[in-house]
């Protein structure tokens, strides 16, 4: 657990925001302190509280959740409405020496269309006062198996390149905390396990790695700790294994047709894990607490009523329903 | 990677040295600013300079060259080239950042804000005065007015720290700065200013000009400031500008 929250009740379900403060941890890098941010009437994130330590934790939800604004507050980049954040107990707004300790790879595409990955990345380093920034910048452009000699301007570059070259001078000053704004994105697979392997050797060695995601398969990849947050709220926290765990546990429903949906209606309303069936043009729709159960039993009792099975089929198996469940809790 | 134990001396939380960050930027922003459009945009100012120099030689009647050149180097080099010039390459300098979301990149430094102004405003200024002193000089050569050269140079100069200070700001501070600029010079400089004294103390024409009528005994329009005030206002309205810009850095968000 990288939030300050208390261990997670069994049954493998994530912590959610409590009402009541929890204290952040001594050795946290990056504390937000109900954290709010709206523009006009448009509340983009809401009195938001949690802890980071060392490691790599992912900044989970969906599209237009708040994760972008979250991750610009927490360098600095934007002023919260309200409510605080602490990067290595510095106010990244206001002390523009935090900047030092804070590395930042930005969701944009935009790049300086003058310059080459090394003229780029080694300017980078001066402006963070990094002796021999030459040097620097091209170690950190091998890290991310780059050519520091290629003579082309950014521009040139491919999607994947460039996602390179941005965490490149995110991480050439060596900074404690290190914010990826869906750094994955446009990476072949190959250079996707590169770069999660890098997240985490930058982890190992004492950093906070931040990474923000919409896709819940990539965060798999980061393994650890999770921040979910949707609709600008903190939706829950902690490891992610347990959110993995809440996708299987948490109420779905699933489509089903057949040769005779009233006698399999009926059936499926005495199964203990359905919560409750509907049949709408000869289409039923199961609301369950258990799918893996549910799809072990209807084989079984299709053949015992003797019908059909034309399409059995989630309906919310996907990231934003487990979002809106979260939300909802 | 290093450990925390061996931290870069960047990652000590300390603001990087002026000398330092600011010919950093300096570099950075110089570079960027003369994209195709804008050269040739100032190539067509520059040519209208020349063009007009060398048909105000030629200029007869009562008037003669003299005034012809005034017109030329004066009405159109000091009071529409340099401050057109000035808005292509100010207004767009951080405002181009701003829009294009590359500000970050400059902005998440251990910088003092006021660094990056001090580079932005340096990198307007040097290219604004290469590209409006030497043509607004050779124009006076062109159209033969020798003596009007210095007082255009010293005009040029000072119009390049005054309009390069107030567009740069107007970038950074409002999305539609360009237009706003335009208005300024169009509205303000060239109507405004001249139906009372009020107004033409507001604007940086009156000063620029005021420093062209040392070159010469005809009269010029607006061309009534003090000799002092002609050449510290101009220069006041570049600081005040630049220390505006400093503060919009500091308390605007970032994209």
């Amino acid at each position: 657990m990288t939030a300050p929250a208390p261990p997670p009740p069994s049954g493998g379900r994530l912590d959610v925001e409590r009402a009541v403060p929890v204290p952040p941890p001594a050795d946290a890098l990056v504390v937000v302190d109900r954290v709010s941010k709206w523009f006009g009437d448009l509340v983009a994130v809401s009195d938001v509280s949690f802890a980071v330590q060392a490691g790599v934790t992912a900044l989970l939800g969906p599209n237009g959740a708040g994760k972008s604004t979250m991750l610009r507050m927490l360098c600095g980049l934007a002023r919260p409405s309200s409510g605080s954040v602490r990067v290595l107990g510095v106010d990244p707004r206001t002390e523009p020496s935090a900047a030092a300790n804070i590395g930042l790879a930005p969701q944009q595409e935009a790049v300086f269309t003058h310059l080459s990955a090394l003229e780029f990345v080694r300017a980078s380093a001066e402006l963070q006062g990094v002796e021999h920034a030459d040097g620097e910048a091209r170690r950190v452009l091998g890290l991310v198996e780059l050519d520091p000699e290629d003579p082309r301007r950014l521009p040139t570059y491919s999607k994947g390149m460039r996602q390179r070259v941005k965490l490149a001078q995110a991480i050439v000053h060596e900074p404690r905390v290190i914010l990826l704004d869906e750094p994955l994105s446009g990476l072949d697979p190959r250079q996707r396990v590169h770069m999660v392997s890098l997240f985490h050797d930058l982890a190992a060695h004492g950093r906070a790695v931040i990474v923000s995601s919409h896709v819940l398969e990539e965060v798999e990849r980061f393994g650890s700790n999770v921040v979910v947050i949707a609709k600008g709220r903190l939706a829950a926290q902690g490891d992610f294994r347990e959110i993995r765990a809440l996708m299987d546990d948490r109420p779905q429903r699933v489509r089903i047709r057949c040769d005779r949906p009233r006698s399999l209606a009926s059936a499926l309303v005495r199964r203990p894990e359905v919560a409750g069936v509907s049949l709408d043009n000869n289409v039923i729709e199961v609301d369950t607490t258990d799918a893996p159960e549910l799809a072990r039993a209807l084989a079984p009792l299709c053949v015992e009523i003797g019908t059909r099975l034309h399409e059995v089929r989630p309906l919310d198996d996907d990231l934003e329903s487990v979002f809106r469940y979260l939300v909802s809790r | 990677m290093t450990t925390p134990d061996t931290i870069s001396p960047a990652a000590s939380g300390r603001l990087v040295a002026a000398s330092r960050s600011i010919p950093v930027l300096y570099r950075l922003l110089l570079r960027g600013q003369l994209t195709k459009g804008r050269v040739v945009a100032l190539g067509g100012l520059v040519a209208i300079v020349v063009l007009t120099s060398l048909l105000s030689r030629q200029a007869t009647g009562p008037d003669g060259p003299e005034t012809a050149a005034l017109f030329a180097l004066g009405e159109y080099g000091i009071a529409a080239f340099v401050p057109l010039a000035a808005l292509l390459l100010a207004s767009p300098m951080l405002g181009n950042l701003v829009e294009d979301r590359l500000l970050v990149y400059l902005w998440l430094k251990p910088v003092a804000r006021w660094h990056l102004a001090v580079a932005a405003f340096g990198a307007v200024v040097s290219v604004l005065m290469l590209v409006t002193v030497a043509p607004l000089v050779v124009g006076s050569l062109l159209a033969g007015q020798p003596g009007l050269a210095g007082p255009l140079a010293l005009a040029a100069v000072l119009g390049s720290l005054a309009y390069g200070g107030a567009y740069l700001f107007v970038g950074v501070r409002f999305s539609f700065g360009l237009w706003l600029g335009l208005a300024y010079l169009a509205l303000w400089e060239n109507v405004l200013a001249r139906l009372g004294s009020g107004p033409a103390r507001l604007s940086i024409r009156s000063y620029l000009m005021t420093n062209v009528q040392r070159g010469t005994d005809i009269d010029i329009l607006l061309a009534d400031r003090s000799s002092w005030a002609a050449v510290v206002v101009p220069v006041a309205i570049a600081l005040v500008f630049v220390a505006l810009t400093a503060r919009t850095l500091t308390t605007r968000d970032v994209d």
